[in-house]
Formats: structure tokens, sequence, C-alpha cells
């Protein structure tokens, strides 16, 4: 019905209420700019003309439906979704459970404002009361993806004259009105009566139905291409098509989602109604709108028994992990990543609930935003932190969006990889497709679903699936089942059971606690998959032919449910599809990450609990010195003598460490920490272990004393000198030593491994006989250079240098044989260098004298007379070549390449032999062979 | 049943509750909604600790049982969190609370008509899941039907224990079996003339405990501070259920000092009193008997020869006291005396062995929990100040701790001679207080008698011995007492007010907590104890020492350290009492012990 006439039908006291219930006044509605208030005088038919525009606009709906109770807007849903209107009959049975009561209450107060018309429609058979929405307010009803795609609302998208076909050349109707609600009224009730709807597809012609029974056994979604190929064709035949058409056109079976310029790329889709009817065995649909929602739904049997929240963690668990990067020593990768063992420690030290491949996303992340560097010899290179990193911590909120962006924009990253890290893996997968729009896909529909209830994750993937093949051409019809290439069922389940889950936009809930490692981290579609079976059965036979299988095998174990977490909800409902840029400086996006929380609590028993929003940069440094014992909620730090002394290895000052404890501890520091701290402080370095020959320098002879009767110490000391010097033997390693001292309660410091200076700034190398034979070596060479050359170029401190390095062990390493044979490849090495210095100094000498020569007097005159110039015809182009080398000048050629490529150089030509010229060419700066053929023109400047 | 408590911070930071996904909850201690945020959780989580600035809270299975069983519903635990959580709760909480709560009732076990106890519940499920389940599998008898499963006899407790263990609490709705009846009444006055009534939160305690006499109590955990009262609570719920009784106490002494509160407390007689243990073997409607008693042999292959003493009388009520010693074969005992009211009693429910959840399956849930500072707020119990002092090692000691082997060092360090320089200067301090030595070494504790003259109290003293040392310190004329671990627990001693403690059993908590509590019996005066624990500085002493103070700083004391010298200490005229930081202890030993370390 129309707005204007279900104005008219209203009488002055319901406009006026119209009028103050939408809020219709020009103070409210400022941003209007020109509205104006109406005389309320003004007779009943300017009132409507006043109003009808105002409530067409989509503010002033908003503003109306906002006010209304559930119920009502529910019942705007329910209406919108059946294609705005619905006979009282059924809307009362679907809707209000048969309560007719209820049902006139609130269709009263609807149609009060304007929100509804009821109509007898007299013109139809059985004369039908109806219930719809006025026909403007439709197009501002925005349903969800899970609510679109029933009949009535795709009979409403297409045209009059389909209307007219439908019901006419397909179910056989003589109209007995034109109207559009009316056509619309007709199909829809013979096509939802499950005994007309029965009859009526088993009339259809042969083609079409066998069309509709294979799109119904793709859950009545299917492509318009994939629907030619379903009968084992590659070629789409012509009967098919016009099948498929037949049931666009005029069945009202069938409707198309989409509109490309190619109609193969169209989506199909049976009405999700009339999927549910057939489906069902012919049954009538009596679902309410709670049904009709198919994610959302949770069964009892269903009911997730246990819930993971990673919470806001993730940027706490980041430094706990840069922390971890800090304080040991973790060593790049070949591959430029970090190895699983260093991984698998850290992950010890994170929040609960979460895998090995959270690390790697983590490490990941660190990596590529460069927080963590490279550091050490090439080759030799362990991980170390950069400054930015600190840096980045004076914000969470811009930290969480940066985490965020970077994975929304990432394609190093990629869900189809099971290992998800494509940087640095040993096996990088190939072929992998863009995956941002996919993750653009999946957060527009998270934003579309309802926020307050768990989603059921299977049927949510599902519902993707049909858009991915529309939105992401060539996505849909990809099938490898490997763990390189995952389907997108498991592509899409990774992104919400892993990277969203990290993140803490979206909980989950599990039947199996265990399995949630699995999640989002397999890649088998079916318990054949890996066996051999599966060829043998046909539906998997179809899948490999058409290399589609687009489902995983789901037993109950693995099915799970989501919700999206007041995190996500804040994010997604800040409009993400925006550019990142703009999403990063967003005011408006209310994260919940604060930073201006600067107190934490230390306990006596030596524990520190830090509330989830202290600024990160002071819980960086709370890192440096305390160990993670647990992160929840609150964080649980714990302060011992190890993880005291390790701060202090790395620089930390023990009146630093109680100092920021002060300040970040109000309620007062315990006297244990207190005492704790200055307890390492004052011992640290009550042993010195170093690496020259290996030795421990004690402060105390009593402590002397004490390792020299320690048991796990005795079989590395060698020997005692005096009371404070601890020798060890030969095969003791200084890091191990320093090692077992810290776990004997010990606080050593550990001199530098390879310099060590003492007091007396000497400098003691440690190097290894390989290191020390180079450095000979290099020595050794120079001495011979300076032999060579009769030159004194070190100022004669070669020598003594290397007489001072040579070991007294010749007995046991003989590094006077490798210092020569290190001396000689850097000789050979030399002369190879310096022969191809030479080379390289003599062509460029030969050159230029060349080019001044031909600059200044040609060997020999160009006679010009013979000659076509320029010349086209190889024979031309030969005789000009001729000439040219004749008389040593220059040539500019057009050359074909054998890429077909045309390019114009200039060229001293050298000599022709058969079709071949060699010459010197100016742009390359080297000599090239040419082939006469492919010179296309030659021309003499 | 949805509880209202005080309105909730609409500022969210001002809120005291930090509930964690773990199903731990932190309460801040000095949020202005403390005290209401706390009484609202006592209803459904259990108190795991109470140090200063965070007490811990923990949602538990049995915890939540519990609180569905007093009426509470999930809806309204919610609501509490909800109400005063800091952050936004973990979801996974609030799923465990619902299933938890949904979980009450689902399994009941029944007396059947023929005297046979069964295991039933609506959900077929359920029942199939218990009948499937590996340890429960040898304990049921048969299948009564599809709702019944019938248990095997003496098996009560195993059941119970296992069905806890699988994540369904049993409603045990099968009874108690009745014991003879016995008429006795708390007198409102005591033998010497004082007035006597129980406390508000001793009242508390045994109504928790005995929960009307229905089904529903019976049997379970008090758990109070040294101090506290937990005799007379025990006298409390005897004179409730009014049946007799078997008290099995720690030692000898305990033992009698139950019998003379329960003479002085109560309107019973002394024949009606009777003593069961090495020196003498009555049986009477109240009868108190010793752990050691009870698991008595002539050899380790022999079976307990008293351990039938459990089945000699018609028990109606058991009565474990400090039930965390609760040796191995009383624990197997127990499991088969399901049927029996039984109360255990504790200040430290720590054991070392972490076997603190066996005790609440087999006795039965805690039913009641105090913090010790709550009682001391209150005046119930003694102020007391802790403070540790390192001793550093002298020289000459030094080199003997360096060399030895790491089973010694602990032993050099607690003898340390230079913490005698310090108990003279903390006797001096204390000149006019009552002060107890308490230490572990036999040799160390007699060079204190040799130097200060004290009398001594070791587990070779003869116990007549014992009872007129103890009487004299009680009277006064004793100002000083060394004692050995024998004196750890179950010693009254009114008037102590200082305790030196000069070497423990290594890390052991409860033995820390409960020799504080041998000062913890309110004072007249200033209530003020104080709490001495002289640790060698820098060896292993002071790290095992770190750990024996962890319970007590769990439950809010705080230690002060000293490590300046006793010159200087007694310059500075020792510790001053600070705000309420005061401590109080129980008595301890993870094993029964009553013989000491002695020399070599």
């Amino acid at each position: 019905m129309k707005l204007k006439s279900v104005l008219r039908s209203l009488d002055m006291e319901a406009l006026r209420e119209i009028l103050r219930f939408w809020g219709l006044t020009a103070t409210a509605n400022a941003e209007a700019g020109a509205e104006e208030e109406i005389d309320p005088s003004a007779t009943h038919e300017q009132w409507v003309e006043y109003l009808y525009p105002r409530l067409q606009n989509a503010s002033h709906f908003r503003t109306a439906v906002q006010k209304l109770e559930k119920v009502h807007r529910d019942l705007l849903s329910f209406l919108a979704i059946h294609g705005g209107n619905m006979e009282e009959k059924e809307l009362r049975k679907r809707f209000f459970t048969g309560n007719r009561t209820g049902m006139k209450d609130v269709v009263e107060m609807m149609a009060h404002h304007a929100l509804l018309f009821e109509e007898r429609w007299n013109e139809l058979p059985g004369k039908p009361r109806v219930y719809g929405i006025p026909e403007p307010f439709l197009r501002l009803i925005e349903l969800p993806h899970f609510w679109r795609w029933h009949l009535g609302t795709l009979l409403r998208q297409i045209p009059l004259e389909q209307l007219h076909r439908i019901a006419t050349q397909g179910l056989g109707l003589k109209t007995l009105s034109s109207k559009r609600d009316h056509l619309m009224h007709e199909i829809r009730s013979i096509l939802t009566d499950p005994d007309q709807l029965r009859a009526y597809i088993d009339r259809l012609p042969d083609g079409q139905r066998e069309m509709l029974y294979l799109l119904l056994q793709r859950r009545g979604v299917c492509l318009y291409r994939d629907l030619l190929d379903m009968a084992h064709s590659r070629l789409p035949e012509i009967n098919r098509s016009d099948a498929i058409e037949g049931l666009l056109n005029v069945s009202g079976l069938l409707f198309q989602e989409t509109d490309n310029p190619s109609k193969l790329d169209n989506l199909l889709r049976v009405p999700r109604d009339l999927y549910y009817i057939i489906t069902h065995h012919f049954v009538r649909d009596l679902r309410g709108l709670e049904d009709l929602d198919t994610i959302s739904q949770v069964t009892p049997q269903h009911q997730p028994k246990s819930i993971l929240d990673a919470g806001t963690a993730l940027l706490r668990d980041i430094v706990i992990f840069v922390g971890y990067v800090k304080r040991h020593t973790v060593r790049q990768l070949g591959n430029g990543g970090i190895g699983r063992n260093d991984l698998k420690k850290i992950l010890a030290r994170l929040s609960n609930n979460k895998t090995l491949k959270y690390v790697q996303f983590l490490a990941y992340y660190c990596i590529a935003r460069k927080y963590l560097v490279p550091e050490g010899t090439v080759g030799n290179e362990n991980w170390g932190v950069s400054s930015s990193f600190r840096e980045r911590l004076a914000d969470s909120r811009a930290f969480f969006l940066d985490v965020y962006s970077h994975w929304l924009e990432t394609n190093d990253w990629n869900e189809e990889f099971i290992d998800g890290d494509c940087l640095h893996s040993d096996h990088p997968p190939t072929g992998l497709i863009n995956i941002v729009e996919l993750r653009r896909l999946v957060l527009e529909n998270l934003a579309n679903i309802p926020f307050d209830t768990w989603i059921d994750g299977p049927r949510f993937i599902e519902s993707l699936l049909a858009q991915i093949e529309v939105r992401i051409p060539h996505r849909g019809g990809k099938g490898r089942l490997d763990k390189f290439n995952r389907i997108n069922y498991l592509v899409i389940e990774s992104m919400l059971c892993e990277n969203l889950y990290w993140m803490g936009l979206v909980s989950l809930g599990l039947h199996e606690t265990t399995l949630f490692e699995e999640l989002g981290n397999r890649f088998q579609t079916s318990p054949e998959q890996n066996g051999k079976a599966a060829k043998d059965r046909p539906a998997q036979r179809f899948d490999q032919h058409f290399n589609y299988n687009p489902r995983p095998y789901l037993p109950d174990s693995y099915h799970f449910h989501f919700q999206i977490s007041s995190l996500g909800r804040s994010l997604l409902a800040a409009k993400y599809t925006r550019s990142v840029r703009s999403l990063l400086v967003l005011d408006d996006v209310a994260l919940p990450f604060r930073d201006d929380m600067f107190h934490f609590t230390v306990l006596p028993n030596l524990d520190v609990v830090a509330p989830p929003d202290l600024n990160l940069q002071r819980f960086a440094t709370l890192c440096q010195f305390s160990e993670v014992r647990h992160i929840d909620v609150m964080s649980t730090l714990a302060i011992t003598h190890d993880t005291v002394r390790a701060g202090m290895e790395r620089g930390l000052k023990g009146d630093e460490i109680l100092s920021f404890l002060q300040q970040g501890c109000p309620s007062g520091l315990p006297e244990t920490v207190r005492h704790l701290i200055n307890e390492c402080s004052n011992r640290y370095g009550e042993l010195v272990v170093g690496y020259a020959g290996g030795y421990i320098l004690v402060d105390d002879p009593v402590l002397q004393e004490n390792l020299r009767n320690n048991k796990a110490l005795v079989p590395w000391l060698k020997d005692v000198k005096g009371d404070r010097l601890l020798l060890l033997n030969r095969s003791a390693d200084v890091q191990h030593v320093a090692q077992e001292l810290k776990t004997l309660g010990f606080m050593p410091s550990v001199d530098s491994q390879n310099v060590y200076v003492t007091a007396e700034a000497r400098l003691r190398f440690a190097l290894t006989p390989n290191d020390l034979a180079i450095l000979m070596g290099i020595l050794n060479f120079v001495r011979t250079m300076e032999e060579e050359l009769g030159e004194d170029i070190t100022e004669g401190k070669c020598l003594p240098l290397l007489n001072m390095l040579r070991p007294s062990t010749h007995g046991q390493i003989n590094i006077d044989h490798s210092t020569e044979l290190m001396s000689k490849r850097f000789e050979k090495a030399f002369e190879n260098a310096l022969k191809k210095k030479l080379n390289a100094v003599a062509n460029k000498y030969r050159r230029q004298m060349r080019d001044f020569l031909s600059q200044k007097a040609p060997a020999k005159a160009l006679s010009m007379a013979a000659l076509t110039n320029p010349a086209t015809t190889e024979d031309d182009v030969r005789k000009l070549l001729l000439a040219a080398i004749e008389a040593e000048t220059r040539v500019e050629i057009l050359y074909k390449r054998p890429t077909g490529e045309e390019a114009n150089e200039t060229v001293l030509p050298e000599s022709l032999n058969g079709d071949k010229l060699y010459a010197f060419s100016d742009q390359i700066q080297s000599y090239c062979a040419y082939r006469t053929r492919r010179i296309v023109t030659a021309r003499i400047p | 049943m949805t509880q209202c408590y005080a309105p909730n911070p609409a500022d969210m930071q001002m809120r005291p509750m930090i509930v964690q996904s773990d199903n731990s909850i932190l309460l801040e201690t000095h949020s202005p909604c403390f005290e209401v945020a706390r009484d609202a959780l006592s209803g459904f989580a259990e108190l795991i600790k109470s140090p200063e600035h965070f007490h811990t809270y923990r949602i538990t299975p049995l915890s939540l049982w519990n609180a569905a069983s007093a009426g509470l519903m999930a809806a309204a635990i919610i609501e509490t969190l909800q109400a005063y959580s800091k952050y936004e709760i973990p979801q996974n909480v609030l799923v465990d609370i619902r299933e938890y709560i949904g979980r009450y009732g689902r399994i009941q076990l029944v007396s059947t008509e023929t005297g046979d106890l069964a295991l039933h519940s609506d959900d077929t499920n359920l029942i199939n899941e218990i009948a499937a389940n590996k340890t429960l599998r040898s304990l049921i008898q048969k299948r009564l039907s599809r709702k019944s499963l019938q248990i095997k006899t003496g098996e009560r407790g195993a059941v119970k224990l296992a069905l806890i263990k699988i994540g369904f609490p049993v409603e045990d709705l099968a009874g108690y079996e009745d014991g003879t009846l016995l008429g006795v009444q708390l007198c409102s006055t005591t033998r010497e003339g004082y007035e006597f009534g129980l406390r508000p939160y001793q009242e508390a305690a045994i109504a928790a405990y005995h929960v009307g006499g229905s089904v529903s109590g019976g049997s379970g955990v008090l758990v109070l501070p040294c101090g506290a009262g937990k005799t007379v609570i025990g006298i409390g719920a005897m004179t409730r259920v009014g049946q007799e009784t078997l008290i099995v106490c720690t030692n000898i002494v305990a033992l009698r000092q139950w019998r003379d509160e329960i003479l002085d407390k109560t309107d019973l007689t002394e024949d009606q009193v009777g003593e069961y243990s090495g020196e003498l073997k009555e049986i009477k409607p109240v009868t108190l008997t010793t752990y050691q008693i009870l698991t008595y042999r002539k050899k380790r292959t022999d079976t307990f020869t008293h351990m039938d003493l459990f089945d000699r009388g018609n028990w109606g009520l058991i009565i474990y006291d400090e039930v965390h010693l609760l040796p191995a074969p009383v624990f197997r005992a127990v499991a088969g005396l399901q049927a029996r009211r039984r109360l255990g009693l504790t200040a430290t429910l720590v054991r070392e062995d972490g076997k603190e959840d066996d005790v609440f399956s087999l006795i039965g849930p805690k039913r009641y929990d105090v913090p010790w500072k709550t009682l001391e707020k209150q005046g119930w119990i003694a102020q007391a100040l802790c403070t540790e002092i390192r001793v550093p090692l002298p020289d000459a000691d030094r080199m003997a701790y360096a060399v030895a082997s790491q089973k010694s060092k602990f032993r050099i360090a607690s003898e340390n001679p230079a913490k005698l320089e310090w108990i003279e200067t903390l006797l001096n301090h204390h000149a006019h207080d009552h002060v107890l030595i308490i230490g572990q070494y036999i040799d160390q504790l007699e060079e204190i008698q040799a130097r200060f003259g004290s009398p001594i109290i070791t587990g070779k003293t003869p116990n007549k011995d014992r009872e007129r040392i103890y009487e004299d310190f009680r009277a006064g004329r004793q100002k000083s007492l060394i004692v050995s671990k024998v004196a750890n627990f179950a010693i009254d001693l009114p008037d102590a007010n200082v305790v030196i403690q000069v070497s423990g059993t290594f890390g052991s908590r409860q033995e820390e907590a409960q020799r504080l509590g041998r000062i913890l019996r309110p004072k007249s005066g200033e209530n003020q104890a104080f709490f001495y624990s002289l640790v060698t500085r820098e060896t292993k002493d002071q790290d095992f020492a770190a750990k024996r103070q962890l319970f007590l700083t769990e439950q809010g004391y705080r230690y002060e350290i000293e490590i300046c010298g006793p010159a200087e200490f007694a310059l500075n005229d020792g510790p001053q009492p600070v705000d309420a930081d005061l401590l109080e202890g129980a008595v301890g030993g993870c094993e029964i012990l009553d013989e000491d370390i002695s020399a070599g």
C-alpha cells in the first residue's frame, strides 16, 4: 500500500500523534535545515502532504524505529523478510503464535504510527485481510544476510512483467489484478502451499525439474556456471541453459542473486522458504522470526560446554613475547623466522588457551613491523628488539589497531596456508589468492549478525560460501585438498577460531576443549581424504572431478559457536571498512584499551598483580625483572632472585628497580621485596665467570671454598689459585658453568664471550682455532704483499702482531699450517681480483682510445655514396655495417629482440661474421652480438 | 533467589572484584565496597587466601553446589558478580556457573527400602555415564533401574569422592546413622564461675555445620584461626547433635585440654567423659583419643590395634581435631565411616602433601571459614607483629657451612650460634612478657636452656613434667619456656604473648602458622603479641623461611625484616606495633610427630 494512502486513511489526531512520535519538528531536526513546522490549523490534506515526504527520510525513519519496542521492530523485520506484507492468518500463526489479542495490540499501535497498514483485498479470491509495511519503508529496512532471500523479497525485486509471466505462464493463473502486491500475494500463496508446490514442481518440464533438483543438492545456491557443469559436462549445453533460463524467467522457483556482465558468473538461488518446504518433505513453513535466524540458534544439545575468551591479553602477550626475546638468546633461522623450540618456550608464558600458531602470529607481526631485528654477524644472527617497539607501547589503542590493521591488510599471513606465515616458511606456499578481500567479506558479515547471542560457526561459514563465489571470482571453485591451499570453509574457520579469537574480537564456544588447537588449524576434508576410498563415492567423485569440495568433514566435536566480544562490537560498529589509516585516527572507536593506569600491587609473597589496563611501557619494564606467572584479566608476575638477576644482566640497577616499584605501587612496597632486591643488588657480581681459559673469580674466600666443595662444580674445576680464583678445565662450557651457578643460587656475572677488557685496559680475546687461523692468514697475506711490493705498508706492525698471536699449543692445533693455507687462499683470490680489475681497466682504456680516434680521425674516410642511409633491408644494412666497421664509426640501429621488443641502440661495429655483428653497445656498455636479420633499420649519423 | 547487596558503584574503577577466567576472583581490600562484596562472595565462592591488598576467592563446583543447596541460583550469583566486577566478566565463568549450578540435585544418594544405598538421577544419560565410569564401576553393586544404581556396602565415601572428581557432586540424602542419645548442654557459667556463651562467629560456624539437623548438614570442616575457640565450637556441635561422640586429638596433652574444656563448659560429668590413650583405655559416652593411638601397631605388617575404636561405640558424631593432620590410615577409616556425622576442625587447611581436597571429600565440604585478620579486627584474637630477624652467620661457621653437604647446610644455618645473642636481646626486651622459644633441634634448645635457664619441653619430657611446666608457665611462675615441635599445636597457653622461633621444619607453612597460633589467645590490655623468627642471613635458612611465611602472608600478615645487630635493635627499643599488622598462629607439622630431632 502506498504511504500516502495510509496517511489519508488516518484521522487528524493520528496525524498529530505521528508528528510527535516521529519527532518531526523544526527544532528536533535541526540538521534537516529547511524543516518547517506545520500550522496546527492546516487541513487534513495539508497534513498528509507535510508528513508524506518527511516520513520517507531515512533518519526520521530510524528515529521512529528506535522508539519502538522489540516486538514491533521484529514485526517490521518479519514482514520485510516476506516482501512487506502477509495475510492475517499466516502472520498470526507464525509471528504471534496464534495469539489474536496480542496481535491486535501490536498491529494497532503500529498502524497508529503509520508503520503498518491493514487492508482487505477484495479483488482477490478469498478476499484476504493483509497486513503490510508501506512501500517506501521497505527500502529503508536493512535485513542481515541470514534473513534475506525469501520468496517475498525476491518477488519484490523482479520487474512487474516478470511477475505477470510467472503468474500466467508459470503458474497458469488468470490474473485478476495488475497490482504488484496482489500478484506477489497470489504467487506466494501458491508456492508456499506445500501441496500446490509439489504439484507445480511435478508439472515442470523434465529439464527444469532436473536443474532444480541439482540446485537443491547444492543447498539451493549455485553459480550459473557450476549448474551448467553439474552433469559432468565441461561444456555448457544449450538444453541445460534453456532449462535454467526457464526456471529463472517464469517459474518463480529460481532467482538471480547477482547481476554480472556474464550471466555465467551470476549466483542463482532457490528462495530460502521454498528450499525449506521442499527439503522438509513438503511441510508448510510455519517458522517464526527466531526460527528464520539459522545462524544464531543454539539448541540445548549444542550449547557450548566450554568458552574460550582471549579478552584483551593480546597486547600483553606481545610485550611478554618481545620481553622474552630481549632476555634470551633467540636465533634467527635460515628462513628468517624463529625456531619452534623458542616459540614453545614463549607459549608457556603467554595467556591461556593459545597455540603455537598464535606465537607464530606474534612473531610474524613483530618481525614484519621490525620490532624484532636481527643482530650479530651474518649467518650467526640472533633476534634483538628495536627501539621502535617501546615507542609503540605508548598508546595501547593505537597498538591494537596496528595489529588489527596489519592482519587486515597483509597477504604474507594467509589463512589459506595452514601455517599462516608465508614469509618464514621452509616451503613457502604458492598460488594463494588475495586473502584481504575475503577477510573484509567475513568482517562485513560479522558486523551484521546479532552481537548478543551465540552464533553457530559452521552455519555462519556456510552462509558465506555462496557470497565468496560472487565476491571473489575463482575463489569458490578452488578446492585443492592440501595444507598449502585450504578450502574456503577452513580458511574462514581459521579466521574465526584463530586470528579473530586471538585478537579478542570473538569468543569461542566449544564442545571439546581439547579441540581448540585443531579448529582453524586443520586441512582434512574427510576422514578418507588421506585414503583412497573417496574416489569411489559419487559425491566425492563429483567434487574431485570439478576440483570442488567446499565443505570439510565436520563431526559434532568440531562444531563450534562464537560470539562477538565487546571489543569486537566496538570495532565492528566503527565501520572498519573505512581505510585502515582513517580507522587508526578515529576517536569514536571506543576500544577497551587504556594506558592511564600506572599502578600495580606488589604483594609480600613477591607477586606483582598488574591490572589489564596497566600502561604497556610499565608492563614491559616489569617483565624485565619479573617472571610472568599467569595472564588472565589481571597479570600476575613473580619477582625472584633469578628474575632480578636476569634484569641486572640486561643492565638494570637495583635502585632503579626499587624506584620503579615504589612509584608503581602506591600501597607500599613490602619489606620482603625491598630486601630481596637489595640483596640481589649487593650480591650481583659476587662471582665473575670468565672465558679466558675459563675461570671463576670470587670476592670472598669462603665463597671460593663453597664452590670448591660443590659436587655439581667439581668436575669442571681444574685448579685453585690463591683465595679468589678458580680455574676451569678445558672441557668446561663457561655458559653452562654460569647457568649451574645460577641454579645453585649464586649471582654470577659473566664476562663477554669474545672480548674482555681487563682492569688494566688490556683486551683479551676468545677466538676459535678457525677464527685465529683466519686472522693470522690475513696478517700473513699482508706480510707477503709487503714483501712482494718491497714496501712497508703496515709500518712494521704486521710481523710482531703475527708472532704474538702464534700460540704455543702446536701439539694440539696446527695453526701454522692453517694459517699458511688461509694465506694462500687469500693470495689466489687477490690475484684473481687483480686480474679482473686489470682486464676491466684495459678494456676501458681500449674503448676510450677508440672513442678518441673515431672522433678525431676515422681510420678510413667513409664514403656514403654507395650506401643507403638509413638502411632498411638486410643487404643494405650489411653494406652499411661493413662501411662503418671500415670507418670505425658508430651506427644507430633499431633492433628487434627475440621477444619481439624493439630497441634503439647506438653501437660501434667491430666485425661482421655471417649474420652476426659484434659491436660495442653504448647503452649496455659492453660488447654484444646482433643478428643482422633482426636489425630493422641502421643509420650512420 | 535474588539477593540484594549494597549499591554497586557506578564508577567501575571503584568496584572491588576482578573475575578471572580460571574462576578465581580477586577482591580488593581497599575498596569502599570490600566488605559488602566479601559477604556476597562468601555465599558461593571459597576463600583461598587473604593477604593484604587482594583476597583471592575461587568458584569451584563444590562451592557452587553448596550455594545451590542454600537456595542461591545462577542468576543471582551472576548478578552479584556483575554488580561488583571492575572488568568485564569472562564468558566461560558465566557458563561454568550456570553449568555447575544446573548440576545441583541431578544426582542423589538415597537409602533404598532394603536399607542399601543407591545413586539416583532423573537423567538416564547421567546414570549411564556414571555406570560406565572406570572408577565408579568398581564401586557399584548393581543397576536397580534406568535411573538408579545400587552402590556397594561401605563405599559411600569412595563413591562421593569419585563423583566429585568427575564433576558431579552428589546430593547426599541418605542421612546418617543415629548414635546413642546423649543429653548434653552448654553451661552459662564455667566451673570457675566465669560467664560463658558462644561468640557470634562460633554460633554461625556451628549452624553452618549442623544445618538444622538436616541431611544436607552433619559433615564438614570448619576453618578458624588458632585461638578462635575451635574446641568450644566442637563442644557446641556435640551439644547440637546430642549423641555419643568420639573426639580424635593430636596428642595426649591436647586430649586432656579437650577433656578439661568439656567438663568446664558442659553439664557432662567426669564419668561420662573417657580417655582412650596409651595410659587409659576408657570408652564412655564422650570418648577422647589421639591419632597416635589409632595408628599404633607393633610391626609395620600388623593391623592397627585400636582402629576398631570407631566401631566399638555407637557414635553419633566423630570430631577430628586438627583435621589437616589426618594420617593416611585414618583417612582410609574415615572413608568407611560416611554414615556417621563427622566434623573436622582446623586453623590451617594446608597439607604439604597437597591432599586438602581429600579432606573435604571425606570429612565433608568446608562449611565455615573466617579470615584471621577479620577476627583480629573484631578483637577475638590477639594482634600479632611478625618480625623476621636476619642474623649473619659468624665467620667461624661460614667455612663449615660452605663445605657442608646440601642436607647439612640447613641445620648449620638453623643452629647459628649468633641467634643466642638475639634471644638474649629479645628476652631482655620482653622481660615482662610470657615468652615461648620454639625450635626444631634439641641440641640447639638445650644450648639455649644452658644459657638462659628456662625450662624445656621436648618429646622425651614425661607427660607429668610437661603438664607441671605448662602449669608453671600459665601461672606466671615461669616467664619463658623452651619447647620443641611438640608444642607446635593444640597446646593452650593463654598468657603466652611472645614467640621466638629459632628453627623450624624446613619450609612448613602450617608449622609457622600454628606456632604463631600459640600466642593468639586474646590478651588483656593491648591485646598484643609478638612473633620473632630468627633466620640466618643468606643461607638456606632464609630461603626456607620465605616459604614458611607464605600461609601467614596469605592471611594478611606482614613480616617486618630486621637486619641490624642485636645492640642496635636494643637501642631502637625493638619493633613498634604498626597499624594492624599483627599475627596469629597455630599448631603445625604435617605429620604426627611427638618426637624431636636429637643431636647427631
